[in-house]
């Protein structure tokens, strides 16, 4: 199966919503309902007191025939209205944030993996990952910031017009002008004022970030030519950019807020005199008129957040682009016809004449180097560090491309072998590999789902963990921690061995596998290895000098070339 | 401060407006006698609005001074602790930690100090204003008012006490999609990539769930503080609207009091919704102290000038321990000698990097002695010698040739630079580029290839005029034709000065003076002379 073929190579916002449209909905709905509740109490209580105030002046017949039990409930059912919907509105909501988040997440994540690990390499060292995870979360909180506060002003803005219109038309229209610049045009200023200034921040914080790791990774020279801190210096003067802009960006928005609630004071001006005018020629009741007043304020309740969900939008939109750019990646070439190319048995390995450096990186890896590996041998590579014996793993898997020569597995050229397809044929434990935060048994069970407790049981004790394993109170079930941080170095690698070894792949190729581990150990494991998996192709990259007699051939990596030893 | 001000202007304001509707509604005052009080409505409101503004700006400032001092302080701390104390954690984090993890600390010192202040402030001023007008408003606002944190607390509590139950789920879930990210590699060459996505909804969904839970209590915090409001509020109106009926109270007071009771809240509610920023800064601070923590390894202080000349480094019984108390170097006696080669060789992770880093002053002694003698047989310290290093991976900013070349030295002279690049021998190369000396490295310098590189640092090592010049794998990553020429080059560089050089490459092996072998941190073999 070939990668590209299964995922939608596009990120479109629409696909993540529809499925959950009426949830999303539903948010929005209940969100109107608290603003309305809100509203409603505001609205009755000012007519209540003031009626009743004009009914205590009056007459005592007026007084007592003046029905407070209908206003008064009333307002017991908005109070309480307003506090239901509020809270079902938070839960309904952050429900539909997180469902967001979800598909988002998988969605990158299933463009991601063509493109891994050539496209997930950061050249600056900057926490790439880490801009996945809070991208993503920056664009599900769209919904939650700045979706609902804008629709809700929209829907619950129409509702307060027209009310207000019924009692008022012309503190209706008043209102309704309003509305419209606090609500409209105050958010389309920020807007533009700050949309700028936010992707400019964007831009220098990656800059920053990756200066940073830069200075991080090279302190000591740094500290040795004495420049630390003129390096420092171009960070914080960066950071300095990003404050500045920081406090900007809140001025606009205090500010935005501030205009909101000035427009919000002329508004209730204005409406005092119209409706003492109205008052006057008795078109309106003196009850009426705090009931308005109130309910204007009442009405900016929901214009007051926009300024926020503005910022919030921009830096949804923002933080959209910059994933759709980072996902949408050209994949390495692969045909159609080389869809079903499958390695032919013996799974030989040939490379031929190979030259290989990584993209934008001066060293030279591999310099038309020839290697043959035999179904079946048990190989070690061997050389200095950084002569690029790790990157053999990224060539076979053609994770970068080469610069001359082809590689051959079973008589197939690995460029035209999907990763999917190569990796049935091939177990790779890498140097970094990675264990997931859950037990023992499940980061076995994510390698390869079918496996039985017995299968677990024997190839514990293949990879020397039989011991720790059995010592441990909850045994297979133990959690590992974060990354596996709760065990060895040694430990954790000799279980990623055993991931390896439980997909039964005809080859098998143990980047280091002893590293971290003592010589007792090390010995046990390679013994084990050897004499259990005598059919499997084994290779083995490794510095250490102790396994290598256990091995068919040693092949030396030197130079850009394969030598014999 | 300022929002306390910006509190009274508000108070203020609406006395008057309930006067003017008062007066307008219940006395028959014509509109135009209320000008001047409509006149005090909008100074009022003015200044509350202005000193609104500048207390939440000012709050701001603040929050991002305190995040910049500390920033500083990190940054200084990390020159004492030295690259080697953070060599295990991940760069990205750390970046993280002090960019993002700073960052949120602003809200806490922006947002939550005040808003906790004015929690206390507006309250008590609204209440002392109600208890001048309505003796029973004031009787409900102060019950409910002490309720609420009350109820909260408690409320808030147990949503603690499940957070608590949960929290390793929690964290895992929280963490996972990084997880997978971080894994996806692994994955994809044991072909499971395809079938984690389902795996990766499930663990969403889970945290979704999960979060939920927790959310469902912890919102009805929020929850209580609007029911206390709201009953409040409702309460107030009712025995308000049953008091003005009997006509037992003034309509200014009623409409005053109905006016301030939802501001008697609001700092409550402004507190409840910046509680998340006193959490984010928790979880940031719990990620600087790992910073924090970092042991100060570094031992030369900054260079001081002098014009003495290294004869001759010694070391006695030299041990180096990890942070984890392991031994990376065991009981070394050597000595590294002017004039001369020294070739330090052995596996990876045999002990030559941490031995270089020693002498570089990256790693403390544990015990043992380090001592440098000048050309008089003189002792001399650590920050006396000119030291120059040529690492694997060198720091190449974005900049000209001559940029590169000359950081860290000050007013170099043409001359001196065409002799340093002479002696690295990249002087010819140089010149026959268009721009020369000025011409762009890009970035990291990837115009340019490996021996290239490799020999603009050593020129610029060598623009240093070192006493002590340090080689890392000098001949890593370059092809037999430039290892050559930089071996060629380093053999010609060792007059007047100690050359160490740690190396897997045999002909530089074979150009030794001094050869010393080091295995699992013992220098098992020290020869002099070119036997090998």
């Amino acid at each position: 199966m070939q990668d590209t073929k299964i995922f939608p190579n596009k990120l479109s916002l629409i696909n993540f919503v529809k499925p959950i449209k009426w949830h999303l909905a539903l948010g929005m709905l209940l969100s109107c309902v608290a603003a309305l509740s809100n509203f409603g109490l505001l609205f009755v209580s000012g007519w209540l007191i003031t009626s009743a105030a004009v009914a205590g002046l009056a007459a005592l017949a007026v007084s007592q025939a003046f029905n407070i039990m209908l206003p008064a409930a009333g307002v017991r059912f908005f109070a309480m209205a307003r506090i239901l919907s509020r809270y079902l509105e938070r839960i309904i909501t952050h429900d539909g944030a997180f469902r967001l988040t979800s598909s988002l997440r998988t969605a990158v994540y299933a463009l991601l993996i063509p493109q891994t690990p050539s496209g997930l390499m950061d050249k600056r060292g900057g926490d790439i990952l880490g801009q996945f995870v809070s991208d993503t979360e920056t664009v599900s909180a769209y919904y939650t910031d700045a979706a609902i506060p804008f629709g809700r002003a929209l829907c619950c803005s129409i509702v307060f017009i027209g009310l207000i219109s019924c009692f008022l038309p012309i503190a209706g229209m008043t209102l309704g002008a309003a509305l419209i610049i606090a609500g409209a045009i105050v958010p389309i200023v920020t807007y533009w004022m700050s949309y700028r200034l936010i992707k400019q921040m964007r831009f220098v914080k990656s800059r920053m970030q990756g200066n940073l790791a830069e200075t991080l990774q090279n302190l000591g020279e740094l500290l040795i030519l004495t420049i630390a801190d003129s390096s420092v210096n171009n960070i914080k003067q960066d950071q300095l950019y990003l404050d500045q802009g920081k406090l900007k960006l809140d001025i606009i928005e205090s500010t935005a807020r501030s205009l909101i609630t000035v427009i919000m004071m002329i508004v209730v001006l204005l409406v005092l005199f119209q409706s003492i005018s109205a008052y006057q020629v008795h078109l309106l009741s003196a009850a009426e008129i705090p009931m308005l007043v109130l309910g204007i304020m009442a009405a900016f309740d929901v214009i007051l957040p926009l300024p926020a969900a503005t910022h919030a939008k921009i830096k949804a939109d923002i933080a959209e682009q910059q994933l759709q750019a980072s996902c949408n990646h050209t994949v390495a070439d692969q045909t159609e016809e080389d869809l079903f190319v499958s390695p032919n048995a013996p799974y030989d390995l040939v490379m031929k004449q190979v030259s290989f450096s990584y993209p934008q990186q001066p060293s030279i890896i591999l310099d038309h180097a020839s290697l043959t590996i035999k179904q079946g041998e048990h190989v070690a590579i061997v050389g200095a560090s950084g002569m690029g014996k790790s990157s053999l793993i990224n060539m076979l898997f053609s994770f970068y491309p080469l610069q001359t020569g082809s590689i051959f597995l079973g008589g197939v050229d690995v460029k035209k072998i999907t990763c999917d397809k190569l990796s049935s044929f091939v177990s790779v434990v890498s140097q970094d590999f990675h264990l997931f935060s859950g037990t023992i048994k499940e980061n076995l069970k994510l390698i390869n789902p079918e496996v039985t407790d017995k299968e677990i049981k024997d190839v514990l004790k293949i990879v020397q963990l039989d011991q720790f394993v059995k010592e441990l109170l909850e045994g297979i079930h133990t959690f590992i921690g974060n990354e596996g941080v709760r065990l060895s170095g040694g430990q954790a690698r000799r279980l990623a061995i055993a991931q390896g070894l439980l997909r039964k792949t005809p080859w098998l190729i143990l980047d280091e596998p002893t590293d971290g581990l003592d010589s007792q150990t090390e010995q046990a494991l390679m013994q084990q290895l050897m004499t259990h998996y005598t059919d499997q192709t084994i290779v083995v990259i490794t510095h250490k000098s102790e396994i290598l007699p256990l091995m068919d051939r040693v092949i030396l990596l030197q130079d850009g070339c394969f030598h014999a030893v | 401060m300022l929002g306390g001000v910006s509190a009274v202007f508000l108070v203020l304001q609406f006395i008057v407006l309930a006067h003017v509707i008062d007066n307008l509604l219940f006395r028959h005052a014509l509109m135009e006698s209320q000008y001047t009080n409509i006149i005090w409505i909008i100074l009022c409101f003015i200044l509350q609005i202005i000193t609104r503004l500048l207390s939440d700006i000012s709050g701001t400032k603040a929050g991002i001074k305190i995040a910049a001092s500390l920033r500083s302080d990190l940054y200084a701390r990390l020159y004492s602790t030295g690259p080697i104390a953070y060599k295990n954690l991940p760069i990205g984090e750390m970046v993280n930690s002090l960019t993002e993890g700073i960052d949120n600390l602003i809200p806490y010192f922006a947002r939550y100090i005040p808003s906790a202040a004015m929690m206390v402030i507006l309250p008590i001023f609204i209440l002392a204003v109600v208890a001048d007008v309505d003796v029973w408003s004031f009787v409900v606002l102060a019950c409910t008012g002490p309720l609420i944190p009350v109820f909260m607390a408690f409320v808030g509590y147990s949503a603690q006490v499940i957070m608590d139950k949960q929290w390793r789920q929690l964290s895992i879930l929280s963490g996972s999609f990084l997880d997978m990210l971080k894994g996806l590699k692994t994955l994809r060459l044991f072909g499971r990539a395809t079938e984690s996505l389902s795996y990766i909804e499930k663990l969403s969904d889970e945290y979704r769930k999960t979060t939920l839970s927790v959310m469902k209590v912890a919102f009805l915090t929020s929850a209580v503080l609007e029911f206390f409001s709201s009953l409040s509020i409702a309460v107030i109106a009712v025995i308000f609207g049953s008091r003005l009926l009997a006509g037992t109270v003034d309509f200014r007071d009623a409409f005053l009091v109905l006016l301030l009771a939802p501001e008697y809240f609001m700092p409550l509610r402004n507190f409840s919704a910046s509680y998340h920023a006193r959490q984010n800064a928790n979880a940031a601070l719990d990620q600087l102290k790992k910073l924090y923590e970092l042991p100060k390894l570094i031992m030369r202080s900054a260079y001081v000038p002098n014009d003495r000349c290294v004869e001759k480094i010694t070391l006695d019984q030299v041990t180096v321990q990890s942070t984890e108390e392991q031994n990376l170097l065991d009981n070394i006696s050597c000595s590294f000698a002017r004039d001369q080669l020294s070739v330090v060789i052995g596996q990876s992770g045999a002990g030559k990097t941490s031995l270089l880093n020693m002498l570089l002053g990256f790693l403390p002694i544990s015990s043992g002695r380090l001592s440098i003698f000048d050309t008089h047989g003189l002792e001399m310290k650590l920050e006396e010698m000119r030291i120059a290093w040529v690492p694997q991976k060198p720091y190449m900013i974005f900049g000209s040739i001559k940029e590169n070349l000359c950081l860290g030295s000050q007013k170099i002279s043409m001359d001196r630079l065409k002799e340093a690049t002479q002696q690295a021998g990249i002087l010819s190369f140089i010149e026959q580029l268009p721009k020369g000396f000025e011409t762009h490295v890009g970035e990291g310098g990837k115009q340019f290839s490996g021996g290239q590189l490799r020999r603009f640092i050593l020129a610029r090592a060598l623009l240093r005029n070192p006493d002590i010049l340090i080689l890392d794998e000098p001949t890593s990553g370059l092809d037999q034709e430039n290892a050559l020429k930089i071996i060629q080059t380093i053999r010609e560089c060792k007059k007047d000065r100690v050359v160490i050089v740690a190396t897997h490459n045999t002909e530089l092996t074979a150009q030794n003076d001094a050869l010393f072998r080091i295995d699992h941190g013992k220098l098992i073999e020290q020869s002099t002379g070119k036997e090998l």
